[in-house]
């Protein structure tokens, strides 16, 4: 299977993207943004997102997102008149995959930034980052993970903070059986504790299951929740169809139990679309964002793709912003973007709202909501 | 309750087994060829039914039939294209099996290539279930517990009423024999291949709509399908493979349920006992 998997890799990975950065240049309006448009040497930026695997479907779905961003920063500039090119590599969501893309992109390529995704991947590159004196920046969810790294950056919304408002719903609920799905990957050793923690809070009894990533019959772990009587069940991963397809199962199984997430991925449409009705009435904490302030993302978004972005396409479209904002202050080398994203203060989300770096992770809002329905998809935002 | 739940998916689960088991045990038994690209048979089927189905709209019975008849198809034409010029120039069994084992790669890695790897699921609804108790029975399951008894039946028909199943039993027997007395052992190996290609994409078209294929589906499925014809035995083809993988399915379902890191373990270690005391299966 490596032989088929490198083949995979290697003939998808690199995508150049002057050629829609150039429709999208002159789709946009005349004057005004070929007099700003950025011109000359490009800046490289390296993307290490899954294209291909478990996760590839979610990867497919955010590369859009990046690709906007960088047109639209580009019209606007670019880099200190600089254009940003972007260059991508295929990790297959493995860290393997993540290892060996984040060198390509260094040492072939020569960007002096990297944007990418998912924990395991990115634990594997903290150690080449901070060797190469490259920063990554990424929307990992894993608490601490990137504090202290020096070359690792992170915007999202951790479940440190999300869980706890879904705690909030449990504790109203008076929920006292709590069962948890979690895939087998290294994002589990912090979103248990988590949940766990939030469990022992209300003194509920708590179990959970782990299941592989790229399955698709999870009948046998469910039976065991099943077995366990839970008054609540809680999902969480890495936003993969997988968890969907469990969401769908649940429900196949006769089990009514209320579902929970810690993060917005109903957002997503290859995790809704596995979901289907069964994520009607889920309910998440997660990425709070304004959809007015996005519009300039989700209407060229919308245009390009037929559907909205997720919430990771507004985090991949800041942190391109962060990445270019850090190296206009600060210069183009690795370490000047790094000291940048270090001292990142008041940055202006796409999401709406200002944004700090602290101790390399950014802190951003967060809200609690309902899926009313998956399919549109129609959520809404309540309290506890 | 766990338990009888747990019985509930493996029945369902044995319903795919049997339909490619029982191909890849007639290839077997007939033309002792260890056709591997069955997988790649399987999996072609419920590609074809997800991107016409799912991508271009096509109604269900439609995308179903046109992905049967090209699974059918393409076994049939990996037969004639690939293992019929390999025996006539020659080739042994085994050569046949490497190039087997080819074709199935390559098709593996055609279809990375096509779906990135990601899980194609034909459908975006719910199942409708039963609840029986405390049981939920899914009636797709329970529409496809009959769907495979009555394949298997017409199957039995087919073997046990007709010529060309007089033939096939004639090649199972003795394959030089049955040529010598002039019977058309080329339209009987089409036959085969037909309707064993027939059956692998018809679980492919299922399974697409169930939980979904990915390119390994394909490999890991036939694997299984493997050990369910060792089990019952090739001699003893449709009780055999329909028994080899209803054990096979509740094996796998209360593995999943107790040790689901253990699946793969407890069925191959399952194969080498059974191989151990009874090389020839349960009813060989």
């Amino acid at each position: 299977m490596s032989r088929l998997a490198g083949i995979r890799a290697h003939a998808s990975a690199r995508i150049s993207l002057f050629a829609s950065l150039a429709m999208l240049g002159l789709a946009a309006s005349a004057t005004t943004a070929l007099a700003q448009a950025a011109k000359g040497e490009p800046v490289k930026i390296g993307v290490t997102y899954p294209l291909s695997g478990p996760q590839g479907a979610w990867g497919q779905l955010l590369l859009p997102a990046i690709e906007i961003s960088v047109a639209q920063r580009n019209e606007a500039g670019g880099i200190n008149g600089r254009p940003i090119q972007i260059v991508v590599e295929d990790t297959k969501g493995t860290p393997d995959g993540g290892v060996s893309s984040m060198r390509k992109l260094v040492q072939v390529d020569g960007v002096p930034a990297i944007l990418t995704i998912f924990t395991n991947v990115v634990s594997a590159q903290i150690p080449l980052a901070r060797q190469f004196q490259v920063p990554i920046i990424s929307p990992v969810e894993a608490p601490g993970l990137v504090t202290n790294t020096q070359y690792a950056f992170a915007h999202s919304p951790l479940p440190s903070r999300t869980v706890p408002i879904v705690g909030e719903v449990w504790k109203k609920q008076n929920v006292k059986r709590i069962f948890a799905f979690y895939p087998n990957t290294p994002i589990v050793k912090f979103l248990s504790p988590i949940v766990k923690g939030e469990a022992e809070k209300l003194g509920a009894t708590y179990d959970e299951a782990l299941f592989k990533l790229g399955d698709s019959d999870f009948r046998g772990l469910i039976t065991r929740a099943k077995d366990f009587g839970p008054d609540a069940i809680f999902i969480m991963g890495h936003g993969t169809p997988d968890e969907g397809a469990i969401m769908k199962q649940i429900r196949e199984l006769g089990i009514q139990t209320p579902l929970y997430g810690g993060c917005a991925c109903i957002t997503v449409k290859s995790y809704r679309e596995a979901a289907g009705k069964a994520a009607d009435g889920l309910i998440y904490g997660g990425f709070k964002y304004d959809r007015a302030a996005a519009a300039k993302l989700i209407d060229a978004y919308r245009a390009r793709m037929g559907f909205d972005p997720d919430y990771a396409s507004l985090e991949a479209y800041d942190m391109i912003n962060m990445i270019a904002d850090s190296a206009a202050k600060n210069g183009v080398s690795g370490s000047a973007i790094r000291e940048g994203l270090a001292n990142l203060k008041g940055f202006k989300s796409i999401g709406g709202g200002l944004v700090d770096m602290n101790d390399n992770q950014t802190v951003i809002s967060v809200g609690l909501y309902k899926v009313i329905d998956a399919g549109k998809p129609e959520f809404q935002e309540i309290t506890p | 309750m766990g338990s009888i739940q747990t019985l509930a998916i493996g029945l369902g689960m044995a319903g795919y087994y049997a339909l490619v088991a029982v191909g890849f045990g007639l290839i077997f038994a007939t033309l002792r060829i260890f056709h591997v690209a069955h997988g790649t048979v399987f999996v072609t089927g419920g590609y074809v039914f997800f991107f016409l189905h799912r991508l271009y709209g096509f109604d269900l019975a439609t995308s179903a039939a046109i992905a049967v008849a090209c699974a059918a198809i393409l076994g049939v034409a990996i037969d004639r294209v690939i293992y019929i010029p390999i025996m006539r120039r020659g080739g042994g069994m085994f050569a046949v099996f490497i190039a087997s084992l080819g074709v199935a790669l390559i098709f593996d890695a055609l279809y990375l290539v096509l779906t990135k790897g990601v899980l194609a699921i034909a459908r975006t609804d719910s199942l409708q279930i039963w609840n029986v108790g405390a049981i939920a029975l899914r009636q797709y399951d329970m529409a496809m517990v009959v769907l495979v008894l009555v394949i298997f039946l017409l199957l039995y028909l087919w073997l046990h009423r007709t010529r060309t199943g007089l033939e096939i039993r004639a090649l199972t027997d003795n394959e030089m024999l049955a040529g010598t007395v002039g019977m058309n052992v080329d339209r009987t190996r089409n036959s085969i291949f037909l309707i064993a290609s027939a059956m692998a994409g018809l679980a492919g078209v299922l399974t697409a709509y169930d939980n979904g294929i990915n390119p390994d589906s394909g490999n890991r499925t036939l694997f299984i399908a493997v050990v369910a014809v060792i089990l019952g035995g090739v001699r003893n083809l449709l009780a055999g493979t329909l028994l080899g993988s209803v054990a096979l399915g509740i094996i796998t379902a209360f593995a999943m349920f107790l040790y689901p890191e253990w699946v793969t373990f407890c069925i191959f270690a399952m194969m080498i006992v059974l191989i151990l005391f009874r090389p020839k299966g349960l009813f060989g």
